[in-house]
Formats: C-alpha cells, structure tokens, sequence
C-alpha cells in the first residue's frame, strides 16, 4: 500500500492522499475484490439488521451500493437497503419529536372517527356514507405524503465535485470565495453564483446550503422541522399536497361531525350524549388553522416566484436598510423588483413551482459504487469483510476546518 | 419610505452587462516554470499561470487513473435558460472574458507546473481538451445536450403533469413502479453520453465524458489523459 503512495508525493508539501489513509489497513492485510458483494459467516439475523438499517457508514455487510458511504458525509440515516432515508443527527434528538408530534396529530382525530362516528353516520338512509369515505380517502392521502415529504430526496446536490487542487490539504483559490456574476437572457440583469466550501462545488442559481442536513440543495425552499426533511425542487409538489390533503381531511370531519351533532340535536342532553363529536369538532377547527395560513402562504410566494427562503432574505435586506425591527413572520409578500425568475404572471409563477420538473436524484442512494477495497482482519479462515474503504473524494468528508 | 419594492438599493441592474467566462479556472503565481529543474518560485503578475484542468474525483485516489487522467470542466451557461441546466457552449478558452496570452492564441501551450504531481498548465483560459477536440465537434455535442436537457425539464411536459396526477391518484405508490413502466426522459442525455464515449473519435484520442449524473449535472466533465511534455 504505502509503497504506491510515496512515489505520488512529488512537491515539498504534505499530500492530502496521506489524510485520506485506508481506513482499517493497519488491522491487517488488504485484499481487493471486485464489485460488492457479500460476506460469509455472518447470522442471517445481522444481514437483515444492516440492510434495514444503515447509520454510519462502517458495516459489516456491504452490497457495493452508495447508501453504505452516505450516511459519512451527509446527515442522513437509510432504511430497507437505501430505498427510504430519514434524517437524524445523533446529537439532536429533539429534532425527532416534531415529526412523531405531526404522526400523533395525524392518526388520534382517526382513532377517534373510526370509534365513535364512523358507524353512526354510515348507517344512515340519507347518503352520508359519501362523506365518511372522502374523509378516510383524504387522511390515507394526507399520510402517504406525509411519508413521501419525510423520506424523499429534496434535491441533494453531490459534495466534492469541483475540486481544485490537492495541494495543501484541498486549500482554495482566493477566486472560487468570490460571488461570481455572469449574463442571462435579460439583457439589464444579471445572475450570481458562489462556491459551497462545505460542499465543494460551484452551486447552481437557487440552490442554498441546508447546515441541519448538511449539503446543498436545489431550489431550497426550507427546512422543514415538523417533517424532519428540507423542502426542495424534488420535494415541493409532495408538501403542498401533504397540506392540502391535511385541510381536505379536517373540513371532512368537520362535515361529518357536523353531520353528527344535527342529527343528535333532539336528544335529552344533546351535548352530554356526544362528547367525543364535539371534542372532534373543536380539535378539527382548530387544527384547520397552522396548515390553511401556510398553504395560503405558499400560494402567495410562489405567485411572486420567490422561495421561501429568497423572501425572506430580501426581507433582511430590506430591514437592514431601514433599520427597523420588524418580525419577518409579520411582514406582507412583497415582489422582489430584482427577481430574474420573476415571470411577471401570477400563475404562470404558480405553475412553475408547483410543478418543477423533479429531475432525476442526483445523489442516487442504490447506485452501484465500482472499486471498493476491503480489509480483512484473518484471511487464513475466510475472507471476513471490515470496514470498507472507498477511496473516492466523492464519499470522503473533507471537513472545513482541514483548511489552512 | 414605505416598504413596498421602491427601494433604491443596489440592484441587479447594471450599465454593462457581465461577460460569460469559465468561473471553475484561477490564476497561480507560484510555480515552477517548464525546465530541466522543477523549482517552485513567484512569478509576476503577466506571468500567471492559468489553471484549467482539476484532479480526476471521479475514480480513487491510489487508482492508475488517478494519476494518469485529468478533468477539463464546461461551466454552466444561464443565457439561454435559469430553469434548467444548459452548459456553455465555448471550447474553454474562447468565452468573451476568458484569459488571454498573446502569442498563444486558441492553442494550449505549455508554460510551468504545479499542484501535487507537478501538473502542466499554461498562461491562457485555454485548456488541453482544445488538442483533442475541435470548435465545431464541441459545439456540436454540446447543444444536442442542451436540447435534450432543456426538453426534459420542460414543466407542462406530459412526462412531468402525467407523474404529478399520479404520484396523487396512486397514493405515492407510483414512484415504486414509475422507473419500470417509463425511464425519466432526462436519462436520454446518460445514453447520449456513452454513445459519444463509444464513437471512434473518442476512443481513439482516448478522452471521454463523464456522466452528468455523476457530476450533478453542475458542469460538464471530461476526463483527459494526463498532459505530458513535449
């Protein structure tokens, strides 16, 4: 191993192939083999567990798959052999109570229907039963996207990309720390791009770091803390029908416990006799209220074809400029006269963020990585496969601080 | 002053509008010149050494091909389009702001070393993927990539409304099935890629592409065999 390298180091200075040194080649002697594979003698029961599960990236079954070097280098967690991920940062656990509080506001209204109302109002003989089904319809609707906002890829763009040189450790240019301005159509305008350090890449127009998921994404809208996922080009389209599915449901129950109360109305105590109708209707009326201001919201912005997080930098701007401390949250959607996405047409703004293109996942989790190298501990009984190594600058985390 | 959009601030209107040039190359003024002895010094300011090709990330760093290929990279271009990607157009070295040596003109000469494994580069924007290919070739692939790109991110493209209704009818259930019954049409310009990687021209010059997908669709990469003196 070590003799390969030395004849690399031809300058005066230390080379960033030394940092990078083959994890787990002091164990003992490496051996390469060819595309991923599996590994004898281990119980089934642990094959199982790693590809449910995928925290770090050290395992001890790896099927040559990306999703084993991602969770290294970004902050995200993968399930089911990579198909679903999920983030969670180890020392954040807080961040796991928003989307379960979200679960719980979601499935108790549900259990509740389905105890007390549902028989009720479906056997009756003027054809409520229309209203019980668009009410179940709308909440299965508003929990697979849910789950769809939760673990879909926002727009993750790949780290390590444009690199510049080795040298000194990966350091910068003084030229890629400067904002970048170059032509578009719109002869009286111009667009401004900047390098990602953490990332390492020169970012696309729109894209914007997220530090809680570490890693630029496409078209970042916001990170969203009750779903637990940043709000994104591939993600936007599955939150706006998260919310309104979850408005449909509540105006449903509204309806249905509506329905409910009339219909109990010449009882002796009328109140008394449905307590969970009425607990249901206070519950649901309240509940209307977070999602309805957001998606009116949403609708508002994008009519500006501003993202989130584009209003509310110009909102900064504009504060700092008047020295006023006025609360972004209260502050009316203003167009932003700079806006070169601006298509100077409320719908056809809508149409383009609602509906962008999702592109094809760029930081694909089931992609088949080529040249693995693993390190076994005793290959006299075996090949037993320990820490893989990949030796790609791509899965490797070139950490900020690094820099001189 | 109210707060409405009558603001003056600085805008994003300008007298002179910016000219297009490669933002991933930058300038180096300690170096090694070209010469029996490889001695790393400062140079002036007309002597900066212009830096247009990058390590290979693409393949492991103790790999052959590590050492043996480097990267030239086509940037990103925003004049035709902000909605998707579309790469520039010009062979590096020929945009309107690019770095400029006289006596060079549009070729890649050879004017010192630097970085790990002492790289050449020259004094002009202009990169080694000129000696392999021409203007017109260039050209010629990029806008078949542009055009493919631009018509696969089109919005009301029946592809991306036909997704939407039913990603909604299905209940998400269709994003398991999507990839089997139809591919998503922007895996054209992967194909596209590999067929030009498979031609005789590039097999020959021994240079390829890298697949978009790999580099995010953020530049446009080939990968070069390592330049050597001559």
């Amino acid at each position: 191993m070590n003799t390969g390298r030395d004849s690399l180091i031809s300058s005066s200075h230390r080379s960033p192939l030394d940092n990078l040194a083959i994890r787990g080649a002091n164990d003992g002697l490496a051996s390469t083999i060819s595309s991923g594979s599996i590994i004898v003698n281990t119980p089934w029961y642990k094959k199982l567990y790693y590809w449910l599960i995928v925290f770090d990236g050290d395992n001890d079954i790896i099927d040559g798959k990306t999703y084993n070097y991602l969770p290294s280098i970004t902050n995200y967690v993968y399930f089911i052999g990579g198909r679903v991920k999920f983030l969670y940062k180890p020392n954040d656990k807080l961040n796991l109570l928003y989307p379960s509080l979200v679960l719980f506001i979601l499935v108790s209204p549900m259990v509740l229907f389905s105890i007390f109302e549902a028989n009720t109002l479906w056997n009756t003989k003027f054809g409520y039963k229309g209203f019980v089904f668009f009410f179940y319809y709308f909440w299965c609707m508003s929990l697979s996207f849910f789950v769809r906002a939760m673990t879909s890829d926002p727009g993750i763009l790949p780290k390590n990309i444009h690199i510049p040189k080795l040298a000194n450790n990966f350091q910068l240019p003084q030229e890629y720390y400067n904002l970048i301005r170059l032509p578009i159509k719109d002869e009286s305008q111009y667009v401004e791009i900047t390098y990602c350090r953490t990332c390492r890449i020169w970012r696309p127009p729109r894209s914007s770091h997220c530090s809680i998921c570490d890693c630029c994404v496409m078209s970042l809208d916001h990170h969203c803390l009750w779903l637990n996922n940043c709000v994104g080009k591939r993600n936007y389209r599955y939150f706006l029908i998260f919310l309104t599915s979850t408005i449909m449901t509540v105006i449903f129950l509204l309806i249905n416990t509506g329905i409910h109360i009339g219909k109990n109305r010449h009882e002796k105590k009328p109140a008394s006799n449905i307590p969970v109708t009425i607990l249901l209707t206070v519950y649901g009326s309240l509940s209307i209220s977070y999602p309805i201001i957001l998606l009116a919201y949403h609708l508002v912005l994008t009519g500006t074809n501003q993202t989130t997080r584009e209003f509310l930098k110009y909102v900064y701007e504009i504060r700092d400029q008047h020295r006023k401390s006025k609360n972004p949250v209260f502050m009316k959607i203003i167009k932003n006269k700079n806006n070169i996405y601006d298509k100077h047409n409320a719908f056809k703004n809508i149409l383009s963020l609602f509906c962008q293109s999702r592109g094809i996942s760029l930081q694909p989790a089931r992609k088949t990585v080529k040249n693995q190298k693993y390190a076994s501990h005793n290959i006299d009984d075996g090949l037993q496969m320990v820490n893989p190594q990949n030796n790609e600058l791509r899965y490797t985390n070139l950490k900020y601080d690094n820099l001189q | 002053m109210t707060l409405s959009g009558e603001l003056s601030r600085t805008n994003h209107q300008v007298e002179q509008r910016p000219l297009f040039f490669n933002y991933h190359e930058y300038t180096e003024t300690y170096y090694a010149d070209i010469g029996d002895v490889i001695e790393y010094q400062g140079h002036d300011a007309d002597h900066e050494l212009c830096i247009t090709h990058f390590p290979n990330i693409y393949v492991p760093l103790d790999s052959e091909k590590f050492r043996t290929t480097r990267i030239v990279r086509i940037p990103r271009s925003f004049e035709s389009s902000l909605e998707y990607p579309q790469f520039s157009a010009f062979l590096p070295g020929s945009e309107s702001a690019a770095v400029t040596y006289g006596a060079d003109g549009l070729d890649f000469v050879q004017h010192g070393y630097f970085d790990d494994q002492n790289q050449i580069f020259g004094y002009s924007s202009v990169s080694p993927l000129s000696d392999y290919l021409t203007e017109e070739e260039f050209n010629r692939i990029i806008i078949d990539i542009n055009t493919i790109i631009r018509e696969s991110f089109q919005v009301s493209s029946a592809y991306n409304i036909s997704d939407l209704i039913l990603e909604l009818l299905t209940l998400t259930m269709w994003k398991w099935i999507s990839k089997y019954v139809y591919p998503h049409p922007l895996l054209k310009v992967e194909e596209y890629i590999e067929r030009v990687n498979e031609s005789r021209a590039f097999k020959e010059k021994n240079i390829k592409m890298i697949s978009l997908r790999e580099s995010g669709f953020l530049s446009l990469d080939f990968e070069i065999p390592k330049p050597v003196i001559h």
